[in-house]
């Protein structure tokens, strides 16, 4: 009862205006929560002196911090309403809890994170998305039907042929920006929020977290962090938004770097997945690369930044069945946030390319990064896609899987331009992302870490490549 | 860590407190004091303290077993509070799901899943 006069005087000493019941903020004032402590502090030092002396009297006489005092006190409440109004009823969980076992167990675990991954992501997302429905819209709706179209429909009434390319040329608003956002970025990104919107609503990914925990403990985050990586591989744009969902600042930022260096988004990663289909090895020595990266500059990061250690605690809710209706609504209004967010700075990319190419100085930037590309056993051509990746990279995919069409890359060449595209710079939206989120110092110094280390593993595993003479 | 001497239970943190009091070259230093008597020894490895000490917490209890908690370590605040969401508290009735490779635990029909760090925090003794 000490607890309630302690309350009482705290409660009675308050004076300002806190848009909530004063009890309620001194309670929390003696919990020393500490938001609240310097919300009272900035509007009445003077009553929060006094407060902070019944507290420090109150700590005196009791066992342990307040808080857990109080919840023993509140359980105990809840137990005695809880006993006179609820009659307990238990429900056969078993087959829940038999099938929760086979999620949870190590072995079977990874087994179903297997099938979910080679079914729901490769087969539903890389072959289903990124194969058939992008072939569909890019060959027969684009290719036949709307470009043509476009095109004819701009020769007839523009004259003058600048302006003409903007709209229909090589790199148009229409013909490329519109193209590449609705006919590949769209399907993948549908396809892909589908896929994440039914194991979300499932429960899997609490159970997802549960058994990662030990591994994200090596790289500095906790299981906690699985869902904005899982996230990360729909838009890292997103994701990176998701990591305020972790407890620590530390935590956060490893989040952060390892989302913006090897974790592709699912545009990135149905282009990438496409373009080695066909390439067995290829795709084994790129997602080798990918994921050595991830873990080994997560476990660098985990070393190296200072702070506390992250800890794991989780509610694993029960398994259900996903329900038509909202996964189709959840998928809805992330692929149009998404889409919104694409669309417009594709087609500000399409004017910025195409004011650079009017200008000469398009021609002039790939020129300076052909020497660059050539490092990493790159023909030149390919500079063209990397200038395209800093804008969007997803951007720099597409365009990397045209020049895979047209047939001017070799297995080691594609592995080299895949593996520097994943960790590549993150695309502007990501960049601004980073610096509203992390500040600007450490979003440039994302950046320019990134940079530079993307470009130095492609030139190792070009090398290294070439070296032992591996063709893929 | 208990004193040889003395036999009191302490806290290493409040044995720094009792170093920091007793002698100027506190920091860096391997031996431990009581804060009761004051004597100083060297501490006990890891292993050899995890070897001797009773099972009694949800860490080490093996899968399957249904326990009721004892007590909860009240010096992380952050870890407490933690522990204090999931309705853990003293006289909770658990049930251990499983410890590879979380360790899973099971309040009325609740299931919650924490690392080793806080279930070591969680001190428990089995139901007959």
């Amino acid at each position: 009862m000490r607890f309630d006069s302690a309350l009482g005087s705290a409660e009675g000493l308050l004076k300002g205006e806190y848009g909530a019941p004063r009890r309620f903020i001194a309670s929390l004032l003696i919990q020393e929560d500490p938001e609240i402590t310097d919300l009272v502090r900035r509007q009445e030092p003077g009553n929060l002196a006094e407060i902070e002396k019944i507290i420090r009297e109150l700590k005196n006489h009791s066992e342990g911090p307040v808080e857990y005092q109080q919840a023993i006190r509140r359980r105990g409440q809840a137990a005695r309403i809880a006993a006179g109004a609820v009659l307990p009823n238990r429900v056969d969980e078993n087959f829940g809890h038999r099938f929760d076992f086979i999620l949870m167990n190590p072995l079977s675990g990874g087994l179903v994170l297997a099938l979910i991954l080679y079914f729901g992501i490769y087969q539903f997302v890389g072959v289903l998305g990124a194969g058939v429905a992008v072939d569909f819209l890019e060959d027969t709706v684009f290719g036949k039907i709307l470009n043509p179209r476009m095109v004819g429909f701009f020769a007839k009434t523009v004259p003058w042929a600048p302006l003409r390319d903007l709209f229909t040329g090589e790199y148009g608003v229409l013909t490329l920006g519109l193209r590449y956002a609705v006919s590949l970025i769209l399907p993948i990104v549908t396809f892909f929020f589908l896929v994440f919107s039914v194991i979300e609503d499932t429960g899997y990914l609490p159970r997802l977290a549960m058994l990662l925990d030990r591994i994200f403990k090596r790289i500095g985050l906790s299981g906690r962090a699985v869902i904005p990586m899982v996230l990360g591989f729909g838009c890292a744009t997103m994701a990176t938004l998701v990591t305020r969902t972790l407890p620590t600042r530390r935590e956060r930022l490893i989040a952060t770097l390892l989302l913006s260096l090897a974790v592709p988004c699912s545009a990135q990663l149905g282009v990438i997945l496409a373009i080695l289909a066909g390439r067995p090895k290829a795709m084994m020595v790129w997602a080798g690369v990918v994921g050595f990266v991830f873990l080994a500059v997560g476990s660098l990061a985990a070393r190296i930044l200072p702070g506390q250690k992250p800890s794991f605690y989780m509610e694993l809710p029960p398994l259900r069945l996903p329900q038509l209706g909202n996964v189709l609504i959840k998928t809805y209004s992330r692929v149009r946030w998404y889409f919104l967010e694409v669309l417009p700075l594709f087609l500000l990319v399409s004017v910025l390319i195409w004011a650079g190419q009017l200008t000469g100085l398009f021609d002039r930037v790939i020129g300076a990064l052909r020497a660059p590309v050539a490092w990493i056993g790159l023909p030149s051509e390919a500079a063209k896609v990397f200038l395209f990746g800093f804008f969007r990279r997803d951007y720099g995919a597409a365009g990397l899987y045209d020049l895979e069409k047209a047939g001017a890359l070799d297995g080691r060449q594609l592995v080299v331009a895949c593996v520097a595209l994943t960790l590549f710079l993150p695309c502007v939206a990501q960049f601004l992302i980073n610096i509203k989120e992390r500040g600007w110092k450490t979003g440039i110094a994302i950046s320019l870490f990134i940079l530079c280390f993307a470009f130095g593993t492609a030139v190792l595993v070009n090398a290294g490549l070439t070296g032992l003479g591996v063709s893929l | 860590m208990r004193c040889p001497m003395c036999g009191l239970e302490y806290d290493l943190k409040k044995a720094e407190a009792a170093c920091e009091a007793a002698c100027p070259l506190w920091k860096k230093c391997d031996l431990v004091r009581c804060p009761n008597c004051f004597y100083e020894t060297v501490l006990e490895p890891a292993w050899f303290r995890r070897l001797f000490a009773p099972p009694c917490s949800l860490a080490d209890l093996p899968p399957g077993r249904q326990a009721q908690v004892s007590r909860i370590e009240t010096d992380d605040r952050d870890a407490l509070r933690k522990i204090i969401a999931m309705g853990v508290l003293p006289e909770t009735k658990i049930l251990l799901v499983q410890k590879f490779p979380g360790i899973v635990f099971e309040i009325g029909s609740a299931r919650f899943s924490v690392d080793e760090e806080l279930a070591r925090r969680i001190h428990v003794r089995e139901n007959p």
